[in-house]
């Protein structure tokens, strides 16, 4: 992680040689960050997140700062929301974060992710001893109110990015549970939340398939297909909501009519 | 110390105002304010208190950024402060003040916060020390949303199920004695004894323990051991106990007074009156503890009219919490015996150690050994002056089958040197047996 670190120092330094102002608070922002000083860090890295010229990986050096200073749900939202190409010390820092926020499941699913890739033994070790504990606390299937307990975290989240995570996270925690009251409710839910954060075609690869989709999944599965603008597939969708009367009828129709 | 360094932190950004940058910039302290009112907005105090002082460095006159920095600065983060509260309060706990550790975790369980699953999990065990039953599982449940918690409330509320304001507990076991006629709580009668002849038997011991109060108990513990081959040494007890256990912050003070009853093979054998008072003053990772007790023992039977009389004990030590899983406690031994035949009154010191550990969720082993050096008052008939040498071990293991039931295997080595030949003696025990526990309401 030091050393990883140092490059980033370096490559900050080497981008404050440019002269402006974006570089001047990146660079100041990592100095802060090497001294352990993660509330000044936070303050440059926001100044640069409002520039015009923020770096598109502004989540490499934003991330992990809000996770050194517990704030773990921020981190997230910015790791998730990035569209830098992925990386695996920024997601070692991600898995932490969901480990934090106690999203033991996204938290293994990512540091079995970063192990099957390969990582330094030191970030290996440490990535394997978190999926030890995760495997440590799920040995019995999950209680219906572990579930419950992610689904209600969800709704009550403030950041819809961090909402789509939860509920994911409800979704993970469901699917090792031996019972499952509320998985039609929770799969529209997520789809819902993915389809809000820009991530339909999650929500579309969430659906699509699944043999006991309710028709609120159907009225989320047709959302996501118009989002894509895959009209052939959502018309039929929604004409099946239409057709079927239900709750969805009239936000179906509403739709339906604004496809080319 | 956590709190503490917030503290200074704090103090550290809003005490004064900063002093003035070299080189003032009123672009660069316009960003810093947009930040700061971007955090303030997002209702991120502290951080708005810093984007604010940033700026009031680079454009020292500028009033609303003072004004916005005065502003922010009355503001706390409160999720550092709810962790650094948990940790105060777990750390309380550890150190024995559960009472302190409650009123802390109280608000932290009330609110939403970040630390409101583990207090919940620490306001169980504190309902546990108190043997409040429905508080504890009340406690569990809310704990047990947190999958963190989870494997950890389980296993506690299993301990839970089995206490309450009634608790009772029924062995039934099997054993093998290789020597049944030292009778327990019976010093060795020496020469009557004879040779050893080992025997089974089945026991069945249970234990009632009824708690009007959380600090006042009545309990009674009765045990019956019946031979399979050698039926006079059949043997039952039964000993009533009233007790209380006063807690006050780091110090744990306990009394109790037991009246006990046996019989041998159906004829009254023993009464004895016990008095004793135990102190305890907890601290983290260990405890230092002492206790004496006042007995007095009236065998009904000829053959152990000697017997009959006083028994004081004074003991001291410490209980080390080595790890969260392994316990030692190591107590040195004092006791005096005054029996109606002074060939049986003695001056003893010896040690007490006592270890318990925990493997994984359901196993629990408790391994102890006991030795003591024993002067008698008065010599033998020959004119032998008495000098025993005494040890006695014994482990135990304890597996949890079900909330309600547990198996447990055992074995006990006692044995006996003395300067008079009839005083040494041996005998080992083993036993496997299941126990059926229940707590409620």
């Amino acid at each position: 992680v030091k050393r990883a670190l140092a490059v980033v120092g370096l490559c900050a330094v080497a981008f404050a040689d440019d002269g402006g102002a974006t570089a001047r608070h990146l660079a100041a922002g990592v100095k802060a960050f090497q001294d352990g000083r993660f509330d000044d860090a936070l303050v440059e890295f926001r100044v640069v997140q409002r520039a015009s010229d923020a770096p598109a990986d502004l989540a490499f050096y934003l991330g992990p700062t809000l996770v050194k200073l517990g704030r773990d749900r921020e981190a997230i939202a910015v790791f998730v929301a990035s569209t830098a190409p992925r990386d695996a010390l920024t997601d070692f820092y991600l898995g932490e974060a969901y480990y934090h926020e106690r999203m033991y499941r996204k938290a293994r699913a990512t540091f079995a992710a970063l192990r099957a890739t390969g990582l330094g033994p030191v970030l290996d070790d440490a990535a394997a001893r978190y999926v030890a504990r995760v495997d440590e606390a799920f040995q019995r299937a999950p209680e219906p109110a572990t579930v419950d307990h992610y689904i209600a975290q969800a709704r009550a989240a403030p950041d819809p990015i961090l909402s789509a995570e939860l509920y994911d996270e409800a979704r993970l925690v469901d699917d090792l549970a031996t019972v499952h009251p509320r998985r039609g409710e929770l799969r529209a839910a997520l789809a819902a939340a993915w389809i809000v954060t820009g991530r339909a075609s999650h929500a579309i690869a969430l659906l699509d398939a699944d043999p006991a989709r309710t028709p609120d999944g159907t009225w989320q599965l047709a959302r996501a297909y118009a989002a894509v603008h895959d009209t052939a597939r959502a018309r039929p969708l929604l004409a099946s909501l239409v057709a079927a009367r239900g709750r969805h009828a009239s936000d179906a129709a509403a739709l339906l009519a604004t496809l080319p | 110390v956590i709190a503490a360094a917030l503290v200074a932190a704090l103090a550290d950004l809003c005490v004064a105002p900063p002093a003035p940058a070299v080189a003032p910039d009123r672009d660069d302290a316009a960003a810093y304010i947009a930040v700061g009112d971007e955090a303030r907005d997002a209702g991120d105090a502290r951080t708005a208190a810093i984007a604010y002082r940033k700026a009031l460095a680079l454009d020292p006159n500028n009033p609303r950024a003072l004004a916005a920095w005065r502003d922010a600065c009355t503001r706390v983060d409160t999720s550092a402060t709810d962790r650094s509260a948990l940790a105060d309060a777990i750390a309380r706990y550890d150190t024995g003040d559960i009472d302190g550790a409650r009123a802390q975790l109280v608000p932290l369980a009330a609110g939403s916060g970040v630390a409101a699953d583990g207090a919940h999990f620490y306001l169980a065990l504190a309902a546990l020390a108190d043997h409040d039953r429905g508080g504890a599982l009340a406690e569990l449940a809310l704990a047990r949303r947190d999958p963190a918690y989870e494997p950890a409330a389980r296993a506690l509320a299993r301990v839970a199920r089995r206490d309450g304001t009634i608790a009772a507990l029924v062995l039934v076991a099997p054993e093998y004695d290789t020597n049944p006629a030292l009778l327990p709580d019976t010093p060795p009668p020496g020469a009557t004894s004879g040779s050893p002849r080992p025997d089974f038997d089945l026991l069945v011991a249970g234990r009632v323990t009824v708690r009007p109060r959380p600090w006042l108990y009545l309990r009674d513990v009765f045990a019956w051991r019946a031979q399979a081959v050698e039926n006079a040494l059949t043997f039952l007890s039964n000993t009533a106990q009233l007790g209380v256990e006063l807690r006050r912050a780091r110090w744990r003070l306990a009394a109790a007074y037991d009246f006990g009853y046996d019989a041998l093979d159906g004829d009254p054998y023993l009464f004895a009156h016990r008095g004793a008072i135990e102190a305890r003053r907890e601290a983290a990772g260990s405890a230092l503890v002492a206790s004496a007790s006042l007995r007095r023992r009236d065998y009904r039977q000829s053959a152990q009219a000697g017997f009959t009389g006083w028994v004081a004990t004074v003991d001291a030590g410490a209980i080390i919490h080595a790890t969260p899983r392994f316990d030692i406690d190591a107590r040195a031994v004092f006791a005096r015996e005054e029996t109606a035949d002074p060939t049986f009154s003695d001056v003893a010191i010896g040690a007490d150690v006592a270890a318990r550990a925990r493997i994984g969720a359901r196993t629990r082993i408790v391994a102890r050994a006991l030795g003591w050096y024993a002067r008698y008052d008065a010599a033998e008939p020959d004119g032998t002056e008495r000098r025993d040498g005494h040890g006695e071990a014994s482990a135990d293991v304890e597996i949890d089958l079900a909330d309600h039931l547990l198996a447990t295997c055992g074995g006990a080595a006692i044995g006996n040197t003395s300067t008079v030949p009839d005083f040494v003696y041996a005998k080992y025990v083993a036993r496997c047996g299941l126990a059926a526990v229940w707590g409620g309401p």
